[in-house]
């Protein structure tokens, strides 16, 4: 298993202090520095809009550009680019992409996705019954520009309809970068091994056993994947809240506000798409009225009866010492056989120091103990599962 | 007078392995060294579909790349697309103010409506729209970047809801604003609006009366965010040698490679006619094909087309962009063919051998 960082770019009380948002980006970047040489193979950040506070990163591509020249190994990661227009047209992807590539030489992870919050989705007028039908477009246009031979390519569906045309420039990996989608439900899960996709499971408050089901539905549908890129890219990743102190009350201390509020307004925000889902109602129609604060029901879980206590006990966040944390990561990676775990380490009320010093110690004690352990995703392949 | 570089990321022979790379590469190493000797803003086109001619699809990471290798040097969109199609406004505004804070207020924000069939037609973009599409983006930008919550807008072109838009820029209020102007309308334009002005269409023969034209309208400008950017600056194939012969026996082809391309991609227009609002940009580049096919590259250079040759002739014609009124000129160096090495010799030329002896340096 190896590990990655990941990042919504959080910042405290950034309307009344607007010289945070600056310190911000500048810690990140830093501490993605250290992280690279510490051993996380790979550095992520999500794509959110309009989330003050929670998630400034809004232009990742941007911040990759520079984060191409302060690292050198690390790979970098879109944990997703948002695939439905107008947040991004397919076509400004693969051009992002590839540019990134060039500057990277060669280190772009390509994950996508179709976002789930009414606050951005209204933002930006996508009705959210369309999401997936605009994601799956935008992938084959993307997959069928890079599959042509030199960028060139024309397309007809039903959201786009592109004359010929060429795409510049290229990405430098062959045949081209690897594609992940975000996966939070188990439907999705399954999807993302039939369609041959890299799996980044999204989910919050989910126990390692139900994740381990899931990354099985994801193995079992990927043995017959038809994949829209030009391989398959059998690699399950998931991300969990991550914090390493020197001893467990210290982690948990530290932790707990951040942790807290992360899970609260994670399902705040994503209230009103899940309730859609659930009731088939349009988040548009209905708003205010019909909208819970909080889902009433979360994977199961009352979300208004869960601690940090609860989240560490329940394995659904990682949080402790160095060896607790290495405790905590065998039972994930024994229960859900992942490939990749993504540690999200940033947080609004966490001190950069505190953070580096998580790096520091996960770099030093944690990521060692697991290089040894043989990737699930190649048994799995070689027939082992 | 302020020296500038330009990039297109103009690629010879694009299909050969490793030569856009390349291409990137030595624009970064060529950076860095102007970075070093004073230069003052490295501006970065935006194209799409035209391969051979500019591989800068995005050109908002490359200069977030080019900021984290640079101290001083300022970063310019030289321009960003601003049809709604290419460009939504909450993902221009995002993108710079990511790149201001990420470059520590570095940021120069031109603004442009894109002018080839490749790109406007590739994106489904009306050629009728685009006028109107880049002077609502001109309104909307600065209350993205200043207010707490965008008041929203809503016009024939565009519905955005109110939203908190982050990040926001690390300038205050926003990065400085110019346009690409390439006919009179739009320079007068760019000084009613109080925006810099980037005159990429206007060659010597124009200069003065240009210039002047846009200080009279900017003297009038009262624009809703109350910023002024007072700032004339011109584009120019250039190349500094030892010598005119050797600096003409490096750049004449890409002088006139370049006009060519910039031709081929308003030819359906040339012939046909052209789309509204873009009728004088096809006019003058007829002027200018003509006379490229009467003139020798020494010719043009004297009648101000381009600025190749020794630090002499360099200096005699920045000089008269001074007289002009010119604060700011872009020079263009990485032609399809210029040799990495002579474009190196020559920013180390401008920077030791011309500016010191301009006018104003």
């Amino acid at each position: 298993m190896d590990f990655g960082i990941f990042y919504e770019i959080q910042v405290n009380s950034p309307l009344k202090h607007r010289e945070r948002e600056y310190q911000a980006f500048h810690d990140v970047m830093n501490q993605v520095v250290r992280a690279e040489e510490v051993g996380f193979t790979h550095f992520w950040t999500v794509e959110h809009h309009f989330q003050v506070g929670f998630a400034h990163s809004s232009a990742p591509e941007v911040l990759y550009g520079a984060i191409s020249q302060r690292t050198s190994k690390i790979r970098i990661g879109h944990a997703v680019v948002l695939l439905p227009f107008p947040y991004n047209h397919p076509v400004r992807v693969a051009e992002r992409v590839a540019t990134l590539d060039i500057l990277s030489n060669g280190r772009v992870e390509v994950g996508t996705g179709r976002s789930a919050t009414q606050i951005e989705l209204g933002g930006f007028g996508i009705p959210y019954k369309e999401t997936r039908a605009r994601w799956e477009e935008a992938l084959d246009i993307i997959t069928t520009i890079w599959k042509s031979k030199d960028g060139t390519f024309s397309y007809k569906g039903k959201y786009y309809d592109i004359p010929e045309r060429t795409v510049v420039p290229m990405p430098i990996q062959k045949p081209h970068p690897p594609l992940w989608v975000a996966c939070t439900g188990e439907d999705t899960h399954e999807l993302a091994g039939k369609l041959g996709l890299g799996l980044l499971s999204f989910t919050l408050l989910v126990s390692p056993e139900k994740l381990g089901q899931r990354v099985q539905a994801y193995r079992a549908a990927i043995k017959a994947a038809k994949p829209y890129g030009a391989f398959v890219n059998n690699r399950a990743g998931a991300f969990a809240m991550t914090h390493v102190a020197d001893t467990d009350q210290q982690a948990r201390d530290e932790a707990e506000r951040a942790f807290m509020s992360y899970v609260n307004t994670t399902l705040r925000v994503n209230a009103a798409v899940i309730e859609a889902k659930k009731t088939g109602i349009d988040p548009k129609e209905g708003a205010g009225a019909l909208v819970p604060d909080l889902p009433a029901q979360y994977e199961g879980l009352d979300p208004s009866t869960v601690t940090i206590d609860s989240l560490i006990e329940r394995g659904m966040c990682i949080c402790g010492s160095p060896d607790t944390v290495v405790k905590q990561l065998e039972h994930l990676q024994k229960t859900a056989q992942l490939d990749h775990f993504m540690a999200m380490m940033q947080f609004w009320s966490i001190p950069h120091e505190r953070t580096m010093h998580a790096i520091e110690l996960f770099g030093k004690y944690v990521i060692p103990h697991f290089r040894q352990s043989v990737t699930p995703g190649e048994s799995a392949v070689a027939g082992g599962a | 007078m302020k020296l500038s570089l330009f990039y297109e990321l103009t690629t010879a022979d694009p299909d050969v392995p490793g030569a856009v790379k390349q291409r990137f590469d030595e624009a970064l190493e060529q950076i860095q060294l102007a970075d070093t000797l004073g230069f003052n803003t490295v501006w970065a086109v935006e194209h799409h579909f035209l391969p051979g001619y500019s591989h800068m699809s995005c050109p908002e990471q490359f200069l977030t790349a080019v900021a984290m290798l640079t101290k001083r040097i300022r970063l310019g969109h030289g321009i960003m697309h601003m049809p709604f199609k290419i460009n939504h406004p909450f993902r221009a505004a995002e993108h710079v103010a990511t790149l201001d804070i990420l470059s520590g207020g570095r940021v120069e924000f031109g603004a442009g409506r894109a002018t080839s069939q490749e790109e406007l037609l590739g994106f489904g973009v009306d050629p009728a729209e685009t006028q109107s599409q880049w002077e609502e983006a001109l309104r909307i930008l600065p209350k993205m970047w200043t207010q707490r919550e965008f008041e929203g807008w809503e016009s024939t072109h565009i519905k955005i809801p109110p939203q908190r838009v982050t990040p926001q820029p690390l300038q205050q209020p926003f990065p400085p604003m110019w346009v690409a102007s390439t006919q009179p309308y739009s320079v007068e334009f760019a000084g009613k609006n109080g925006l810099g002005c980037l005159g990429f269409g206007v060659s010597d023969t124009h200069s003065g009366n240009i210039v002047q034209m846009y200080r009279e309208a900017i003297k009038q400008a009262k624009p809703e965010h109350g910023v002024i950017n007072n700032q004339f600056a011109v584009l120019r194939v250039a190349l500094c040698a030892p010598t005119d012969d050797e600096a003409i026996a490096i750049q004449e082809a890409n002088y006139r490679l370049f006009y060519e391309q910039v031709t081929g991609l308003f030819a359906p227009w040339l012939e046909d006619k052209p789309p509204p609002t873009y009728e004088y940009i096809v006019q003058s580049l007829k002027e200018q094909v003509a006379m490229g096919q009467t003139y020798t590259m020494k010719e043009l250079v004297e009648a101000g087309q381009a600025i190749i040759g020794s630090p002499e002739t360099c200096v005699r014609f920045i000089n008269n962009l001074i007289d002009a009124g010119v604060d700011e000129v872009l020079l263009f160096m990485q032609g399809a063919t210029t040799p990495h090495a002579k474009i190196l010799q020559s920013i180390r030329l401008f920077a030791e051998e011309v500016r010191p002896q301009l006018r104003r340096p």
